[in-house]
This record gives C-alpha cells, structure tokens and sequence, in this order.
C-alpha cells in the first residue's frame, strides 16, 4: 500500500518518537540519582539537626516510595516504553509534593529553593507537559508559602513588601526557567527533526537512485550469477570444513523465487519448507525484493563518509538558501533558480504540480531555509511568479 | 515583533546560528524588564543616588551594546555580555540589600547562563555565580534567616544552590553527549546522502543526453523566468533590480566555464571571486546543496512503502535471523557491491590509479551497522576465499 502525498515526512513522526524515547533511559537515570542524593542529604541533615524519628520518617519514605516508583518503572519501561512516559510525570509530581511538604515541615525560608531544584530535575525530561505540571505546581507552592505563611520569610531585617517582592521574582525566576526549558526542548526537536528527516530523505534517495538506475539500464543484467557464484563459493566453504552443503538448497529456492516460479511448486520441490520460510528467504532477493539490494547500496557509500570531528557542529551542513555568509542577491538568485528549476521540471523525474510546490514551499521546512524576505514577497505575490513563469515558459507554464 | 515570535515557536526548523540570535533576543528581553524594574527598585539599595543613577544608566547602556552586537550579527559577543550583565545585576541587588529576594538572583543568573546551553561559559560564569552565592550566604545570612529559623538553615541555602549548580552541570553534560551523538548521526547521514546524489546527478545527466537536451541553465525559458523573477524580487526588497541580472548572468557563466576556472583567473577581482565562490554552492550541474535540496523536494512527492518498524534499519539480521541465511545475504551483497565497483570502474567515475576493491569497502566500513558477529567473523575468516569467488570478474 502506498502512503498519500503529504508535504512533509508523515513517516518521521514514529522515528521521532523512538528518538525521544531512546533519550528516556539516560534522563530517568539522571533524574533518579538526584533523588537518591536529595534522600541521603535530608535524612543526614535531619538526624544531625536532631529530629525525632517520626519527622524524618515520613520525608525518608515519601523519598523512598519516589524512587521506588522510579526503579519499577524503569524495568518495566525496557519492555513497554509508555511506562517510561508515565515515570516522568510521577517524578514530577512526586517532586514537588516532596519539596512543598518540606517547606511545610520545616517552616525555614531556607528550604523554598528546593523548588528551583525540582524544576530543575523535572527540566531534564525536556517534556511540554512537564514543563507545565512543572510551572502550575511551583506557582501553586510559591502562593501557598506567601498566603498561608507570610511570617515564614519574614527575615530578621524586614523591608517592606518582601512578601511581593519575593513573588515577584519568583515568577521571574520561573519566566526564564520556562522560556530556558522552552528553547531547550526546541533544540532537542531540532536534532531529532534532522535525523529523522535524513533517515527518510536516505530511504527515498535509495528508491530513487534504483529507479534511475534501472531506467537508465545501468542495472546489471546477470544478477542471476550471483546465486551460482554464491553457490559455488559456499560449496567450496563446505567442502572445506568439511559439512554438508546447507546453503545449496537454500540458494535454489533464492534462484526460483527470482525466476518467478509460483510458492505451490517450491513448496512442492521443498516439503521441508513453509510459506513463512519463502516469505522471509524472499526478502534476500536481490532483483524482486529491494532489502537487501538497499543494504548493499548503503554499505557502498557509507564507505566514503570519512568524518572529521570539527565537522560535527559545522553549519555548512545545513543546505539552506538562507545562509549567513550569503549576500541578499546571492539568496534571491538560490531561491529563484530553485523555484524556476521546479517549475521547469528536473528530466528523469516527475513532473510537480504548481500546487504541490507552492504548499510544499510555504508549509514544510523549507519554508525556513529561504530567507525570510524573500519568502514573504512570495507568498504575496504568487500570482505574479505564476504570471512571470507562465509568461517565460510560453505553452509550457500552467497558472495555479 | 511577528516574525520573531514565528521564529520562537518554530526554534525545531532553525539551524543553530538562528536559535542562537533567538536566545540572545530573549534574554536581552528578560534582561531590559529586570533592568526596568530595578529603577524603582533601588530606591530600597543602601547605595548612594549617584551611585544608583551611574548604576542603572551603566546597565541600560550595556543593554544597548549588546543590542547593537546582535545587530551587527556578533552574537558570541552579545552572548558572553549578557552573562556579565547578569552577574552585575545580581551583585547590584545582593549588595543594595540584603534580602531573600536579592538572593533569589543567584538562580535567575545561573538561569541565564545555563539558558545558553554552553559548557564552558557555564564552568566559568555559573561557577563564579556559584561562589559569590556561597560566600553571599555566609557572609550576609542575617538577610536570609527568620527569627526563628531551623538549625544549620545556613547550609540548606549553600547546598541547594551547589545542589542546582551541579544539576544543571550533568544535564549540560547530558546534553552535549546526547547532541554531538545526534550531530555526529545527521553529519554522517548528510555525507553518505550526499554519495546517494552524486549517482543520482550522473543518472540524470545520463537521460538528458540521451534525450539530446540541452542543461536546463542553458534553456532560454528558464534563463527568461530567472531573469525576470530576480529583478521582481530585488525591486522589493533592494528597490533596484540592475545588479541581480548581472549576477544571473555570472551564475549561468559559473555553470559554462566552471568555478575552479573563475576561481584560478587572476584577473578576476576578490570580491567577484567572493560572489561566485557564494554562487558555487547553488550550481545546477555538480552535487551542490542546490542540487541536493531540488532532489530532496522531489523524493517528498515519491511513493513509497508504508512505515514499518524497521524501515531504517540496515541489518541483514532483519531480513532473516538464521545465521545460514545472512551468510547467503552476505555473499549477494558482495557480489551486488563488486558489480557496482567494476561499473564505477567501467565509467570512470573512480579515478583508476585510485583503485577501491571490495574489500576496502568492507574494511572501511561499521560492519557491525548491517551485519551480525557470526557473519563479520565468516568474512574475516574466509577473507581469501570471498575474494576469490564473488569478486566480479568481468
């Protein structure tokens, strides 16, 4: 089944989020260490502040069951993913439940920071809903402690409007945290935008490169040969070793399939065999199946890509026609030539409809690597482009 | 103020070089209400008037300078000042008066720089912050502690700002491995894409000569639209349109004599040379970014399979997982790979005295990318014998 044309990469989504979960493990890590420092440093403080055990017993287990939770979770995330998802909105939560009760148990000004701590922890998921789980339980504990205990940050050398003032800069504290959390996030969007983008430009690129390939009959003609070479070379690794040749019948199957011959009479000439053996021996077909043909195409270029590691943070290689180093001119001149090339239409390749570039252009990520000026005169005025490609073209230009 | 907000919400499309102007413009945001704030602010401070007026004036000024670095496209510069600003700021208020609310500004400054996401100016101004924060504690706690405070209530201040210090350390350092991993993955995928496009430009070539037509750039139509398109777009923006034609031309002239030629003229000035080195990277008839971006337009608009779970993966143990079977899968690839090699080879697109076998191919590469161990250890096993029997031998 083939998928509808869509602007973007509709395929990417699920790659994004494998990305995105991968990260999950190393983040619930990090996240769990913390808590498991934050414990030791409360109960040491506690028994050294010599609290009774009844205090410090509930702030231990409130700890305890949070990293319990933690820890299951974890495991039971390696076997289903969404049980690491869920673990990043119970640590939240379960943080700043924890800080905010100890800010109630200890009634020391002291221990508010904790909740810059907390945001700090939850900021590592580097997750929307967490960021705002995040903000909405800071505020609420923020207000909490100004209305509930205002004598609770009344130092000892009282200036007026320190409860406001405290507030205040809270919230301004949280403004930036949010807007940093914010960005971050972005940024790692960004990363997991380009990879997940490039492994399918990569897919598409091999479909396209095979079906030039074969158009332009460079294909090799005798793909055949390769099951007898490949025959004749693991008779001979037998012979060697001197085991029964496995593999023969095996590769005789290979040449059947290729040769077209039905399922039934190789299942026939092969009682030994099912349907689900030829349906997996048919992926390693190299003429009817392209899977293992695209192993070998990447494995063929994949050679080539020597990298060196000052080019890892390099920006040119981000192909934009926005570019930095280039002049106004030169970023008109890129973009015209890119759209009078679609336009035109590449020989070889499929002919785009006017529709389909403009959308494409105006809705997709192409849309930020065309600088912006640019972009915005062609959005207001694609009736004239239209006019002056349909005017240039002569019969060949088509008005949208 | 429309487009910026455009640029905030979309940062995921923007290369680095952008977020980083647009972290710039928002702390300088963040930054001017703080400084905004502070005027009624210091009537409180222990300073005196003056002292307040150059103070606030000072800050106001190295917000305009700032401003003036993003502006003139220095971000690095505009970046390292707003850290310094920050910590000004936050020596301003934690010495103006001593009070839990000036002391909440040793987090905003650390927010900020940890804002920037860069390792060392994080070691060095959020490691500075650090310490004042510490010393601030200790030396100033009378601000800090209630008439009744809980015991050592000086050192919870201390270690939860160490405790926050460190954290974002690690996430920093999380970050930065998880980033130059992704990086490193996108870099080798761009080059190994760009491999893709240099067979893909030769097909291409190779059907419009046998349809006998000219290159598009020499096609009079698409000379006239890009003429015309330019100077309409030029008058916009530049309200003149004389100097573009002249650069298409250059651009067409770059695609007939080649760059290398241009480049090597010694009678060309430095500044046409700058131009058409600045037009090398959109030519139409080399692997350019040009070529590359038109390519990558056109594959959005392919059919292509449903997503499957393993659609990028590369491994032969996908296709089948008995160890006899990615043997045989093994032994097509290579021979796929030697046909491919000797037709390379056939039209001279590999220079022959660069002669690549086979088996640099399979040296030079991850195997364990597509192959598993059983089968990487068959290969280096019977190294001989695979060349001996699947090297194509035409």
């Amino acid at each position: 089944m083939l998928t509808k044309r869509k602007y973007g990469f509709s395929e990417i989504e699920q790659y994004r989020e494998y990305l995105e979960v991968k990260n999950l493990r190393g983040k619930n890590k990090i996240a769990s260490g913390v808590f498991f420092v934050l414990l030791v440093l409360t109960v040491v403080y506690m028994s050294l502040a010599k609290y009774s055990f009844s205090v410090i017993l509930p702030v231990g287990i409130g700890y305890l069951v949070l990293l319990i939770i933690n820890f299951v979770l974890s495991v039971y995330g390696e076997i289903d993913t969404s049980y690491w998802k869920v673990n990043k909105y119970i640590s939240t939560l379960g943080m700043f439940s924890i800080a905010t009760a100890m800010i109630v148990i200890f009634q020391s000004p002291s221990v508010i920071p904790l909740l810059f701590v907390a945001y700090c922890i939850c900021a590592i998921y580097q997750d929307s809903k967490v960021i705002i789980i995040s903000n909405v339980y800071f505020l609420f504990t923020i207000l909490l402690v100004v209305i509930n205990y205002p004598e609770l940050l009344l130092a000892q050398n009282i200036t007026d409007g320190i409860n406001f003032s405290i507030t205040f800069f809270s919230i301004l504290f949280l403004v930036m945290l949010s807007i940093s959390a914010y960005i971050i996030m972005k940024e790692k969007a960004f990363f997991h935008n380009q990879i997940s983008t490039s492994k399918e430009v990569e897919y598409r690129n091999i479909d396209l490169l095979l079906k030039l390939k074969k158009q332009t009959n460079k294909e090799d003609k005798n793909i055949l040969t390769y099951y007898d070479r490949t025959n004749e070379f693991l008779q001979s690794f037998s012979e060697k070793l001197n085991i029964p040749n496995i593999f023969e019948e095996k590769i005789n199957i290979l040449k059947d399939l290729e040769n077209d011959i039905d399922e039934e009479t190789i299942l026939q000439k092969n009682p030994d065999y099912t349907r689900a053996d030829l349906e997996r021996l048919s992926k390693l077909l190299v003429c009817k199946s392209d899977e293992l043909t695209r192993i070998a195409v990447k494995i063929s270029k994949t050679k080539e890509a020597d990298i060196k590691k000052r080019e890892i943070f390099s920006a040119t290689h981000f192909k934009s026609f926005n570019k930095q180093t280039d002049s106004t001119e030169i970023k008109v001149i890129a973009f015209v030539v890119f759209y009078v090339t679609l336009k035109k239409g590449l020989l070889g390749m499929d002919k785009l409809t006017d529709a389909d570039i403009y959308n494409t252009i105006t809705n997709s990520d192409y849309y930020y690597n065309i600088d912006s000026r640019v972009m915005k005169i062609y959005e207001e005025n694609s009736e004239v482009f239209d006019a002056i490609i349909f005017d240039a073209f002569g019969k060949g230009g088509k008005k949208r | 103020m429309k487009e910026f907000l455009k640029k905030v919400f979309n940062t995921e499309f923007l290369p680095m070089s952008e977020v980083r102007k647009v972290k710039v413009w928002l702390v300088l945001a963040f930054l001017l209400l703080l400084t905004i704030v502070t005027i009624p602010y210091s009537t409180f401070f222990d300073y005196s008037f003056v002292m307040k007026i150059v103070t606030v004036t000072g800050l106001f000024i190295l917000i305009g300078v700032m401003i003036l670095m993003v502006r003139i496209d220095k971000p690095y510069i505009a970046i390292q000042l707003s850290m310094i600003y920050s910590i000004l700021l936050m020596l301003y208020y934690t010495q103006g008066v001593n009070s839990f609310y000036s002391y909440i500004f040793f987090y905003i400054s650390l927010a900020i720089i940890i804002f920037y996401q860069e390792l060392l100016s994080f070691l060095l101004y959020g490691t500075l912050v650090l310490v004042l924060g510490v010393y601030y504690t200790l030396s100033f706690q009378e601000g800090l502690l209630t008439a009744s405070d809980i015991t050592g209530s000086v050192y919870i201040y201390m270690s939860i700002l160490i405790l926050f210090y460190l954290i974002n350390l690690v996430q920093m350092l999380h970050n930065e491995k998880i980033y130059t991993d992704l990086n490193y993955e996108w870099v080798k995928m761009n080059h190994i894409i760009h491999n893709y496009h240099d067979d893909i430009l030769y097909y291409l070539e190779d059907i419009r000569q046998d349809a006998h037509k000219s290159p598009i750039y020499e096609n009079l139509e698409f000379q006239k639209a890009a003429f015309e398109l330019s100077k309409f777009i030029s008058e916009q923006i530049m309200k003149e349109g004389k100097e573009i034609v002249n650069l298409i031309d250059l651009y067409i002239y770059v695609h007939e004599k080649g760059l290398d030629k241009i480049l090597e003229n010694p009678d060309l000035s430095v500044a046409m040379k700058r131009t058409t080195n600045m037009l090398g990277k959109y030519l139409l008839n080399e692997n350019t970014d040009m070529f590359a971006m038109i390519i990558n337009f056109y594959i959005r608009f392919q059919d292509t399979k449903e997503y499957q779970e393993n659609r990028y993966s590369y491994k032969l143990s996908d296709l089948s997982d008995l160890t006899e079977e990615q043997i045989i899968g093994f032994c097509l690839v290579y021979c796929y790979i030697s046909y491919e090699i000797e037709q390379d080879r056939e039209w001279h697109k590999i220079d022959l005295l660069e002669r690549i076998e086979e088996t640099d191919i399979f040296e030079d590469t991850e195997l364990s990318e597509f192959f598993s161990n059983h089968v990487i250890a068959f290969y280096n096993d019977n190294y001989e014998m695979i060349v001996k029997y699947l090297t194509d031998k035409k």
